[in-house]
């Protein structure tokens, strides 16, 4: 069943196969370094793919999945350094708190219209930093957190870690995908192109925004978890807003419609931070403004159109560069006239 | 299907939007809804589907009492609406227009059932051919056939049309008349809002006036033309809005 | 009672230079449908700004530095209005709700970075405006914040002036209140975002500006106060300037208290911003209006 359109079935397929082989070769080729920083893009891609899920799909903008992640992180690493929880238990555990944090504020906020939940969420989210920094007797604030290595302390290769994040990238991919093309998925597309005729069409609006929301914070909260255990020391300077910048710039430079098109941006642009390195603080403003210019002047984003021009498959309509509003409503007009 | 609205209030910042307004309609009623501007036509919709809650009065549907509930469980209860202004899913194809409310009102229904359901339908209104088109790349006309298209979908027993007529040309004009016809004869009722009167005229065979919120007459067609306070109502006012 | 007393009368200074930026937020909200989401950034600029046009320019008037400042920051706003903000009222951009929220974030993501490029991670701190501190008998103000406070009121005070009794002021309620039949009456909408763009984001580079003595500058300097902004308008009611004046100074009061009463007081400043989320949770639970929320037709 061809529900969404953008690529045809089989190239599809093929495409994301030869990538996941490519991803499972890759440190055969890669020297320990460049193991690190294809460890760390595919959390950003984790992290740029399921804000996607969020806001390209059910419109939903959240400034506040860089707190989930980090309650993801903390958790675990809190648990691991309290009470000796293992780190599997642990992330476990931070998964589900981050749920119940996205269920607190979803419930609360998202019965409003969508701004409310980004002002909320940048609002929660910095806070969370504040208190993280300030309860620095439990937390150990700036000074930074140290959190057990996932495979502990005698394994000091990076192998099995790139292949562990590796292996929950994809696994909540797929997640992510059979939800996006569920029934769930088309209810969320529904209430992003107009919530009030999706509950004139029967969808509880509220119901699969919440839903999404948990969901996707949950996702952020796991990535966090295996964040921490794998970098082995958290600050909070993990959540500042330009660490949400970033994601966000991720998602959108990729094209926030698309969650394999956000996880290529996520891992194209934590790998070109990393080439870019000589050119320090300047790189983000590279970014900062290539964010930007993407969201004036292709709301695709950058990789969506490449991939649509590589199968050739972009729908008519989506090509159509007029805002076809104005177009219907001309139309009425002349009908009237 | 029967549906009460009892002594329903709605006001806006002390505007009396609707005043009072008690109504029944029964199974297999075809109800024309007009009023001068302000009269609070589209608001008595809005009200009814659950768009807004009333400030005082109650509606009960098939005796049970349906104020408050929100808009989804409206549809679910069988009572469908359009909008003034077509609202179809713009980036989203036809058929995914007709799977949303096919799918949202019914947990069990197969999308293969659905999509059998929804190309009968889109036949029917000669949208068959676009189905796998956005609906942004529709023009207006079929947009506000998708959204009759839909309407059938959530299997209502009363439908809602907010302007069905506004800006069609005569041979969709022909298509809607067709189709409401059509509807009507499987029983359900239609309740239309509409400042087009020769077509009002012709298709209600009951026609309820409201006037700044409340009911000035309800009555067959032939008498609500020749009442002197519906004629007063109008007079003066720009109808052709 | 004298604690009482000296904690409100703090709440209260500060409250007012909050409301200054918040109505900066308010005003662009009101015309424009837009919330800025750079707000602490234009914040952040006019602390520069005022620092860079002190050390430049010796014997400079700190007054004047901030003044200019804020108009640079207006000249900036107004680009980006431009060049960004209007194609969304022109039709030229889909979905301008969820492109808002989006371009203004961008923006605030890009100034962030490009501060910290340009500027470093060090804190900069202009000279003061008065040394020392004032003692208003129930408590003793720093004489910079006492100030700030001052020009604040006198600020808010001129803008109201400019919004009740100025053409322009006019204009601007007309398109805030209907943007349709402004624009038959002659008024042009599209300039009147332009100026209200430009004239909140100058207001939120004032207060960046009158606070940088007190508070030193640095890149994410905005983000606590671009929150609050935040939380006042929520709780005014989104687009009422009266709304969020007061909901400065409620916020302002609120803070102080918090921070004045609090168990442990090095965590009552920790948690001071964080009682503001809490305001924020409340009002959407009991009065999601906000309020001073004005019905929009």
């Amino acid at each position: 069943m061809k529900i969404n359109r953008r690529f045809p079935f089989q190239a599809k397929w093929i495409l994301a196969g030869v990538a996941l082989v490519v991803a499972l070769l890759a440190p055969l080729a890669l020297e320990s370094y460049w193991l690190h920083v294809f460890i760390i893009a595919y959390f950003y891609a984790l992290l740029a793919s399921s804000w996607a899920l969020l806001a390209g799909y059910a419109g939903q903008f959240s400034f506040g999945h860089m707190a989930f992640m980090a309650i993801g992180g903390y958790t675990s690493g809190l648990l691991g350094r309290y009470f000796n929880t293992p780190p599997l238990l642990g992330i476990l555990l931070g998964t589900l708190l981050a749920g119940i944090t996205g269920l607190t504020i979803g419930g609360l906020v998202l019965r409003f219209k969508a701004s409310y939940l980004a002002l909320f969420t940048i609002a929660f989210s910095e806070i969370l930093r504040m208190v993280i920094k300030g309860e620095s007797g439990i937390t150990r604030g700036d000074q930074g957190l140290s959190v057990a290595p996932l495979f502990g302390t005698e394994v000091i290769s990076r192998l099995p870690y790139y292949y562990t994040m590796l292996a929950v990238l994809v696994i909540c991919l797929i997640l992510m995908y059979w939800l996006a093309n569920s029934r769930v998925g088309l209810f969320l597309r529904a209430i992003r192109e107009d919530e009030e005729a999706a509950a004139a069409r029967g969808v509880d609006v509220v119901k699969f925004k919440v839903l999404t929301f948990v969901v996707t914070s949950m996702i952020a909260g796991l990535a966090g978890g295996f964040f921490a255990h794998y970098i082995t020391i958290l600050t909070p300077n993990i959540l500042i807003i330009p660490q949400m910048g970033l994601v966000i710039a991720m998602a959108i430079i990729g094209g926030v419609e698309s969650l394999i098109a956000a996880a290529v941006g996520g891992v194209i642009i934590q790998i070109s931070l990393e080439w870019l390195r000589q050119f320090e603080a300047w790189r983000l403003v590279i970014f900062g403004a290539l964010l930007i210019l993407t969201l004036r002047f292709a709301r695709d984003g950058l990789v969506t159109p490449l991939l649509q021009r590589i199968f050739g498959t972009a729908p008519k309509a989506e090509l159509r560069t007029d805002v076809s509003s104005n177009a219907a409503k001309e139309e009425v007009n002349l009908d009237e006239a | 299907m029967k549906l009460e609205t009892q002594a329903i209030t709605k006001n806006f910042g002390g505007i009396q939007a609707l005043n009072g307004i008690s109504l029944t309609i029964a199974d297999n009623e075809l109800v024309g809804i007009i009023g001068p501007n302000g009269a609070g036509k589209t608001t008595f919709v809005n009200t009814i589907t659950g768009f807004h809650s009333p400030d005082k009065g109650r509606l009960i549907l098939n005796g049970e009492d349906i104020t408050g509930l929100k808009p989804n469980e409206i549809t679910r209860r069988g009572i469908g609406r359009t909008f003034q202004v077509t609202r179809a899913f713009r980036r989203m194809t036809v058929m995914e227009n007709m799977l949303v409310p096919a799918l949202a009102v019914s947990r069990d229904r197969s999308r293969m059932e659905a999509k059998e359901q929804a190309r009968k339908v889109l036949d029917f209104l000669t949208l068959d051919h676009l189905r796998n088109d956005y609906a942004r790349s529709l023009s207006g006309g079929q947009q506000k056939l998708l959204e009759l298209a839909q309407l059938l979908m959530t299997d209502p027993d009363l439908l809602f049309l907010d302007e069905p007529f506004a800006g069609v040309h005569p041979k969709l004009m022909e298509t809607i008349f067709e189709y409401i016809n059509m509807v009507h004869a499987q029983g359900k009722s239609f309740i239309i809002i509409s400042h087009d009167m020769p077509s009002i005229f012709a298709l209600s065979k009951r026609l309820i006036v409201l006037n700044y919120g409340e009911v000035l007459a309800d009555d067959t067609p032939d008498i609500v033309k020749d009442d002197p306070r519906v004629i007063e109502a109008y007079l003066g006012e720009d109808d052709d809005d | 009672m004298q604690y009482f007393m000296a904690l409100a009368t703090t709440g209260l200074i500060m409250g007012i230079i909050y409301a200054l930026m918040a109505l900066g937020l308010t005003l662009i909200f009101s015309i424009l449908n837009v919330i800025n989401f750079a707000h602490g950034e234009f914040y952040m600029l006019g602390g520069y700004f005022s620092y860079f046009l002190l050390t430049w320019f010796t014997g400079l008037n700190p007054f004047i530095a901030v003044l200019v400042s804020g108009l640079m920051v207006a000249l900036i706003g107004l680009i980006f209005e431009y060049f960004f903000l209007r194609p969304m009222h022109l039709g030229r951009i889909e979905r301008p709700p969820e492109y808002a929220v989006l371009i203004t974030f961008g923006l605030s993501f890009f100034l962030q970075n490009l501060a910290l490029a340009v500027f470093g991670p060090y804190p900069h701190r202009p000279p003061s405006f008065f040394s020392g501190a004032v003692d208003l008998g129930i408590t003793r103000v720093s004489a910079d914040r006492l100030t700030a406070s001052v020009l604040s009121l006198v600020l808010m005070a001129l803008l109201l002036l400019l919004i009740n009794k100025t053409w322009i002021g006019k204009a601007l309620q007309a398109v805030s209140q209907n943007k349709d039949a402004a624009a038959v009456v002659g008024i042009n909408p599209l300039r009147m975002n332009t100026i209200a763009f430009a004239l909140g984001v100058g207001l939120a580079s004032i207060a960046g500006a009158l606070l940088a003595p007190s508070f030193s500058i640095v890149p994410d300097v905005g983000a606590v106060p671009s929150i609050r902004s935040y939380v006042i308008i929520v709780l005014g009611g989104m687009g009422s300037l009266p709304g969020s004046i007061l909901g400065g100074i409620l916020i302002g009061l609120v803070e102080s208290f918090g921070a004045g009463y609090f168990p442990d007081p090095s965590r009552g400043l920790t948690y001071k911003t964080a009682f503001g989320l809490v305001i924020f949770a409340l009002v959407l639970l009991f009065k999601p209006t906000g309020f001073f929320g004005r019905r929009r037709s």
